[in-house]
């Protein structure tokens, strides 16, 4: 726009950049200044606690490669259950009367918090099968209960009983337990904001795609997948982050034992219990850089959205 | 100037149709009604544990499954909220809770909103780098800025007793100081979302309104969040939500327990009743009240698309 | 109300020229009609007026002032956009009241405008409703509504009739038409369209790439295209354009190319033989090709001949599509004509509406006829 002096973008942005500075960039400064430091933050030594991540020296105490495979693991299944989860909600529900109480059904599990979670989904997977929904619901199927916050099985080897029997598998029933969790509280939330994108979509163009013979099949393939993608890329980025600095849940429900660490709740340790403020530091270090690449996606989505309107 | 009035679009919604076709539309909607309601149930079965074992006995909860008090509903108990809210100063807690998420929550949505629509609809160099910067540090830890942000409050500490509210006006146990904080935790999420949603505003509205004669703040006020509602309505949640149930951040900057929030003082009813279930069952429920009414509150803003019939296509 | 000017204003974005020094004169009162096709430059040249974009160089002023640097709300100017802008969460009424109501107008003051515009456009009775609630034209009176109040300096339009159906924008056309006649405003328009260009403009500025192709009214375009773009642009169905030599024989002159084989006026020969170069682009409207059978009064004919591709009977008119050689062409002749398709025919050319156009330069050449 003509006339708009150049100071005054940064003032409105100036509110935003002060508290983002100080509670945020500050502390990853600082942080990433440690992460060059020794445990007490005094002598520098360079790249030694990068190099601890790596060479992994003591993976009883703080195994830094499980922590770092799970991480992966929840990147992944995390926002592969739930984006689709949410998108396939956000349809349904959109299309029947009592929308309004069916997505409460769904979203009620946001407004719990984490401890209270924790509680609930621990009498879930209660091994007791008196107790424990989910082998209540196995032996009624006729299978065996299950400790499934401490089971490192691979999923496959308990649903075909014939995998081998012992460690390690990369992929360890009891992480997926916690994924179905953290599935459980966040399929709301991406089923919220898909909606809320989804009730942007103009009736006529779906009343133009129905009239020019799409079944709603393809119409959800071909019209609404695509207008919709750039709420599904938020969601999606949004679960990415969610994954990547997942704390609270695993904290709460193993405390990271039986192979379930992740970087956060590894850093956690390291920070406050250990008290290798080097080695913490550097592995939050870790988990910034992973996001970028994300955000480097987002932005150019950014600079499309500039294009084309 | 007379036009002449075009006729109205007939809408292409309500046809009747004959009774037969009405049922084999109702037949063919049945898969619809089975996949909603099913998804829906399985997503309560949790929950619904949660409030059923709310209800029950410790002995109860230790010896049978929660569904089996849904079969023989005669001996549930009210003595689990009892304990619950017999709590000294959970009426407080609950207070609390309210001062420090409602101001909090506006502090995110509004400086978001702001930094939003200068991302949005203002040219400034260095505008995307800024962008990413802001939005990628949503990946913080917020546990890894606790450290240097509590040494900063202990070192900006204003010892003044707020009237009414109290605890201090700035530093540790101060309300100002879990606000600014909270606030600022929920702005990378919060700039991310209002910047697509404002972004995706059609522009031809905010150049009508400068045209118009219209300043930034007004284009902001008048057209801008009028016009966003659904992703304010979103966001309002969400941030609400995450502060209400928000522990740690409270728990380290909160040394006073007369200003703790109800999550604190769950958490240390878990510690005063060990692992009893039953109490927190309860605990957890009272504690989701009030953010379900604020869901339900805000909920039909995602209704209605608002945005029809502003422009085409 | 004031004189607008454009003196030698481009418009660049990045390495791209949207706009290339365009210098135009815009008086009070006019209703100029910027056209030409999409991407060339005559919607950047109605942003950039209205404040919407930075001029990248030269200069635009309103009155005696430069606007260059002035913000859009302040330069007096309404803009009627081709999505119509309506805003969605305010009822007809607030729509059109907005900028009265920024500017602080005394309520009973902004109700009396209001009213008076809606009056104007007959859309009294849907103050109430939201945009959501009105058909596509309705909305377009809104938007009118909403710059009508305004009373602004100058009307910007940008194709407001594009989004409306073939019967409303015909009646819409003239209605706009009327309504710069009662405010007695300048109207600045940008279409595509040169029909609605031919039909409601005082003035026409033709825009290609980013260049101004020529001004001029209507009649003046029609009559005397510059050069061989606003040939091409202006008319319907457009001027036939043909590639031919010039050939001075002993009988007189004669325009060749192929199959074809005109001869034309000596006065008309001896100014394309004055102008040089054998090589001559050369024109005809398809009203200037007749059916011989049934010739208009003022016709200097000449035989051309030709085949019949396609008859189209409008009614009113018949449109032949002819073929000489591998040339097309089209001509417009009394329906009484009884050309089949498939058949020879031989067509009379007004050797009086001729037009000539240098291939290199694609500048017409003056032949003084007419």
């Amino acid at each position: 726009m003509v006339g708009r002096r150049w100071w005054v973008p940064w003032l409105w942005l100036a509110p935003a950049l002060i508290l983002v500075g100080v509670f945020l960039l500050y502390p990853s400064i600082d942080t990433f200044r440690r992460s060059l430091l020794d445990e007490r933050s005094q002598d520098f030594v360079g790249l030694d606690n990068y190099r601890f991540i790596i060479e992994n020296p003591q993976p009883l105490v703080s195994n830094t490669h499980v922590a770092l495979w799970n991480n992966f693991l929840w990147l992944f299944v995390f926002t592969a259950l739930t984006v689709p989860f949410g998108l396939v909600l956000a349809v349904l529900t959109g299309r029947v009367r009592y929308e309004a109480l069916a997505k409460s059904a769904i979203f009620i599990p946001m407004a719990i918090s984490f401890v209270a979670a924790a509680v609930i989904w621990r009498f879930m997977y209660e091994f007791n099968a008196d107790i424990g929904t989910a082998n209540a619901v196995t032996t009624q199927l006729g299978g065996e209960p299950t400790a499934w916050l401490q089971d490192k099985h691979s999923p496959l080897s308990f649903i075909t009983d014939s995998g081998p029997d012992t460690l390690p598998g990369p992929l360890q029933l009891n992480n997926f337990a916690l994924i179905i969790v953290g599935t459980w509280m966040w399929t709301g939330f991406a089923m919220v904001v898909l909606s809320a994108g989804l009730k942007g979509i103009s009736r006529e163009i779906l009343e133009a795609a129905r009239v020019d013979g799409g079944n709603e099949w393809q119409i959800f393939w071909r019209i609404i997948i695509p207008i919709l993608s750039p709420t599904i890329v938020v969601v999606a980025t949004t679960l990415v982050i969610q994954a990547l600095k997942k704390f609270d849940l695993v904290w709460v429900m193993t405390g990271g034992r039986f192979d379930t660490d992740v970087v956060a709740t590894l850093f956690f340790k390291e920070a406050f219990v250990i008290r290798d403020f080097g080695v913490g530091a550097a592995l939050a270090v870790v988990l910034l850089m992973w996001v970028v690449p994300v955000m480097v996606i987002s932005i150019r989505r950014f600079e499309f959205q500039e294009e084309i309107r | 100037m007379a036009m002449t009035d075009d006729v109205e679009r007939p809408t292409l919604a309500a046809a009747p149709g004959s009774p037969r076709q009405r049922r084999r539309l109702r037949l063919e909607r049945l898969p619809l009604h089975v996949a909603v309601i099913g998804l829906a149930l399985l997503w309560s079965i949790p929950t619904i544990a949660l409030v059923v074992s709310s209800f029950r006995t410790p002995e109860e909860i230790a010896g049978s499954g929660w569904w089996n008090a849904i079969k023989t509903p005669f001996d549930w108990t009210f003595a689990n909220y009892d304990a619950v809210l017999s709590q000294r100063g959970l009426a407080r807690a609950f207070l609390n809770s309210i001062i420090i998420t409602v101001p909090a929550s506006a502090i995110t949505i509004l400086v978001a909103a702001f930094a939003a629509y200068a991302f949005a609809w203002m040219r400034f160099p260095g505008r995307n780098l800024l962008l990413l910067v802001l939005v990628g540090l949503l990946v913080v830890p917020v546990q890894m800025t606790l450290i240097p942000v509590l040494r900063l409050y202990v070192a900006l500490s204003v010892d003044v007793e707020i009237p009414l509210l109290g605890g201090k006006l700035f530093g540790t146990s101060s309300y100002p100081g879990i606000w600014l904080a909270h606030g600022a935790f929920g702005l990378p999420f919060a700039v991310y979302l209002l910047r697509n949603f404002f972004g995706g505003l059609p522009r031809d509205l905010i150049e009508a309104a400068l045209l118009d004669g219209a300043s930034d703040m007004q284009v902001f006020f008048r057209i801008v969040l009028p016009l966003s509602v659904p992703a304010l309505a979103a966001l309002a949640i969400f941030d609400f939500l995450w502060t209400w149930n928000d522990l740690l951040v409270a728990l380290v900057f909160l040394g006073d327990p007369n200003l703790a929030p109800m999550t604190l003082r769950i958490a240390n009813l878990v510690s005063s009743f060990g692992a009893s279930y039953q109490v927190l069952t309860a605990a957890a429920f009272v504690s989701m009240a009030v953010p379900l009414v604020v869901f339900f509150a805000l909920q039909r803003y995602f209704v209605q698309g608002i945005l029809a019939g502003s422009v085409k296509g | 109300m004031a004189r607008i000017s454009f003196d030698n204003v481009s418009k660049l974005y990045g390495s791209v020229t949207a706009l290339n020094e365009l210098s135009l004169d815009i008086e009070n009162g006019e209703f100029l009609v910027l056209v030409g096709p999409s991407g060339c430059g005559k919607s950047t040249a109605l942003r950039l007026l209205a404040g919407l974009e930075e001029v990248s160089a030269g200069r635009i002023s309103i009155g005696d002032r430069t606007v260059n640097d002035i913000n859009a709300k302040d330069r007096d100017l309404a803009m009627v956009f081709q999505s119509y802008a309506l805003y969605p969460h305010m009822s007809v009424y607030d729509n059109i009241a907005f900028g009265l109501k920024l500017r602080k107008l005394p309520k009973a003051e902004i109700a009396e405008r209001v009213n008076e515009a809606a009056r104007i456009l007959g859309i009294e009775e849907l103050l109430k409703r939201k945009p959501r609630q009105l058909s596509g034209g309705q909305r377009q009176r809104v938007a009118l509504g909403r710059a009508i109040v305004r009373q602004p300096a100058a009307f910007l339009l940008d194709e407001p009739l594009s989004n409306l159906d073939a019967k409303l924008r015909v009646q819409t056309r003239a209605e706009l038409a009327k309504l710069h006649e009662r405010l007695g405003a300048t109207f600045i328009y940008v279409t595509h369209d040169q029909v609605e260009a031919m039909t409601m403009a005082s003035r026409i500025a033709v825009l290609d790439e980013g260049v101004l192709q020529q001004t001029g009214t209507p009649a003046e375009l029609y009559a005397k295209p510059r050069n061989l773009f606003v040939a091409g642009f202006i008319g319907s169905p457009a001027m036939n354009l043909i590639r031919a030599q010039t050939e001075r024989t002993e009988e007189g002159f004669y325009l060749c190319a192929e199959a074809l084989r005109l001869r034309l006026s000596a006065d008309t020969g001896a100014a394309l033989a004055a102008w040089g170069g054998p090589e001559v682009i050369f024109g005809i409207r398809p009203e200037d090709i007749h059916d011989p059978r049934y010739p208009r009064a003022d016709v200097e004919p000449s035989n051309l001949e030709c085949s019949v591709d396609v008859v189209e009977k409008m009614g009113s008119e018949t449109y032949l599509h002819l073929r000489v050689g591998s040339a097309q062409i089209v001509a417009r002749v009394d329906p009484r004509s009884e050309a089949k398709a498939g058949e020879s025919f031989t067509a009379a050319v007004d050797l009086k509406n001729l037009h000539f156009f240098d291939p290199a330069t694609e500048q017409a050449i003056s032949v003084t006829n007419g």
